[in-house]
């Protein structure tokens, strides 16, 4: 019942997100037809996009397993023959699931607002489902690795804000990144943030990435490859600091 | 099946800073290594189940944790049926079952029987095996009467039931019970202990059991192991334990109205006035027996009421933590 409550409640919050950003957004581009080259509709779209993929995706948001090192039921997570890395990324899984009646209901209302564009082309669409699942992968292994500090610093809230901060200013789900200033554009595409939200984005505008779909593939996978390396030894070394509290 | 040599456990903790700041100095505070297992040592066979015993802050729930293989030891070797737990978790989870008491391995917000089903899947337990599973363990836990509450309503004996059913489910080699009756009322209490010994009787699963209860170890475990500050102090049988540390026995008199309480004594046994009006003849059966102090007390005066006091484990535990303290 409260489980269902609370999916209810977050579809509510989706649609009251949509017809804000729709509704904001439209009020930015007022007597504008484009501020940075990019129009009214684009940027509505982008805005209604890029919240639905922090919905669905949780981006920039913990697993389970601070809360777990804190209260000492990690524990019961390291006698199970799956292994800690595997859990969580299944728990992150599931999570997509339960948002994903938020992210329709955001899609319809944003639909029924004319606040949506469809994707460019068809291909177009496949190259923004390709690269937002390749970005959510890589998103939740970053999380998983920021997570891992909880088993060195049992609190993780101070981590936890820095990581949050840059990663939603530097993916481009709260500021689309056309608008940074260029002299602040090759620090952000050398973070694997904007990969997550900005690039998958791009394609489905019909834009063109930095380096195409082949290179943002070509780097998200180079950044997949990266992070699991850091998740694997984090864990690794994480493992062998286990103290559980609680007795 | 278990085989444990040498095992060393240090945790690094900073060493206590005072003074302004010190909550920031604390920071960069020298680390001083606090030794929480130091050099434990024995090897459990198959089908045994054994006491692992020790006051708080002994090192019992360490060791169990190394044995499991959630904590990796500083030093030392643990084998369980060939596999070093922490090097071997996915493998070794196959081979052990755990209760702890103190936490719940079931998923708080899920019926009872969503998280069971959920542990079949992890561990590939067949329907068939699942369903012959849950028959059983309800004849004696009587599970199927709160399968579909959730974990956070059941209550602690409820709960406990659930978890022991949980650890049971992929029929583990060896379970390990971290203070499994804490908090339960008597008859949840015997419910857990006859579970235990039915699955060791029937399936030889070899137990390991960390308790304050001294029934639990009473009615389910022949061998002890105590540690004490991290090292064994005691390995043996129930039954040596007792005689090492209260080699004697008691018989408590009750002398009828009239008699003279002075006249009870008897050869070879202390005599001491409890304040209830009662003598105690306490006695080493190895220099007298309870039948020649019966005889000699009920010769001298008459006696309206007498019994005989065993040693408890309960005492033989106090005198040990109480001497660790001193």
């Amino acid at each position: 019942m409260f489980f269902r409550a609370n999916v209810a409640l977050s579809m509510v919050s989706v649609a009251l997100q949509t017809v804000l950003l729709v509704t904001v957004w439209r009020a930015v581009y007022t007597n504008r037809p484009a501020v940075a080259g990019i129009s009214e509709s684009d940027a509505v779209s982008y805005a209604v996009i890029a919240m639905l993929l922090w919905h669905v995706a949780l981006p920039w948001q913990l697993s389970s397993i601070p809360e777990r090192v804190r209260e000492g039921t990690i524990a019961t997570d390291l006698i199970r023959p799956v292994g800690v890395v595997g859990q969580s990324l299944l728990q992150s899984f599931g999570a997509i699931v339960g948002a994903i009646p938020g992210v329709v209901v955001g899609l319809v209302l944003a639909l029924a607002l004319g606040g949506l564009t469809p994707p460019a082309t068809g291909a177009a669409f496949l190259g923004f489902l390709l690269t937002a699942a390749l970005g959510w992968l890589l998103a939740a292994l970053l999380n998983l690795a920021v997570s891992m500090v909880a088993f060195w610093t049992t609190d993780t809230r101070g981590p936890f804000y820095v990581y949050r901060a840059i990663a939603s200013f530097a993916s481009g789900a709260l500021v689309p990144l056309w608008f940074v200033p260029a002299s602040l554009r090759p620090y952000l595409d050398a973070l694997p943030f904007g990969l997550q939200v900005f690039a998958p984005l791009q394609l489905w505008q019909g834009q063109e990435p930095l380096g195409g779909l082949g290179g943002v593939i070509t780097a998200q996978l180079g950044w997949l490859a990266a992070s699991t390396a850091i998740v694997a030894l984090v864990t690794w070394r994480a493992l062998r600091k286990v103290v559980i509290n609680g007795g | 099946m278990i085989e444990v040599a040498d095992l060393i456990k240090e945790f690094q903790k900073p060493q206590p800073t005072t003074g302004r700041l010190s909550g920031v100095r604390q920071l960069w505070a020298p680390r001083r290594a606090v030794r929480a297992v130091d050099g434990v040592s024995f090897a459990v066979e198959r089908g045994e189940m054994v006491g692992y015993l020790g006051a708080n802050g002994a090192g019992k729930s360490t060791t169990i944790k190394m044995l499991t293989g959630i904590v990796v030891p500083t030093s030392g070797t643990v084998r369980v049926d060939g596999l070093v737990p922490w090097a071997n978790r996915r493998k070794h989870a196959h081979n052990i079952g755990v209760v702890f008491g103190q936490k719940t391995q079931l998923w708080f917000d899920l019926p009872l029987r969503v998280s069971l089903e959920t542990i079949r899947d992890l561990y590939r337990v067949g329907p068939a095996e699942y369903a012959a599973r849950i028959d059983e363990f309800d004849e004696v836990l009587q599970i199927k009467d709160f399968l579909d509450t959730p974990i956070r309503s059941l209550s602690l004996g409820q709960r406990m039931r659930g978890d022991l059913a949980g650890a049971m489910l992929h029929r583990p080699q060896v379970l390990y019970l971290d203070e499994p009756t804490v908090g339960l009322d008597v008859v949840a209490k015997q419910a857990l202990r006859d579970f235990i010994a039915e699955q060791n009787r029937v399936h030889a699963t070899t137990v390991m059991i960390t308790t304050h209860d001294m029934d639990d170890i009473e009615q389910l475990c022949r061998r002890i192991v105590m540690i004490d500050s991290g090292r064994v102090v005691y390995d043996g049988d129930l039954a040596t334990l007792k005689r090492r540390y209260l080699p004697f026995r008691e018989v408590v008199v009750t002398p009828t109205e009239g008699a003279d309480p002075t006249s009870i004594r008897a050869e070879h046994a202390d005599r001491l006035e409890n304040s209830d009006g009662t003598i105690s003849l306490r006695f080493d059966p190895e220099r007298t027996s309870a039948a020649a102090v019966i005889a000699q007390a009920t010769s001298v005066a008459e006696i309206a009421d007498l019994h005989v006091n065993e040693p408890k484990l309960e005492d033989v535990v106090r005198l040990i933590y109480a001497e660790a303290e001193r």
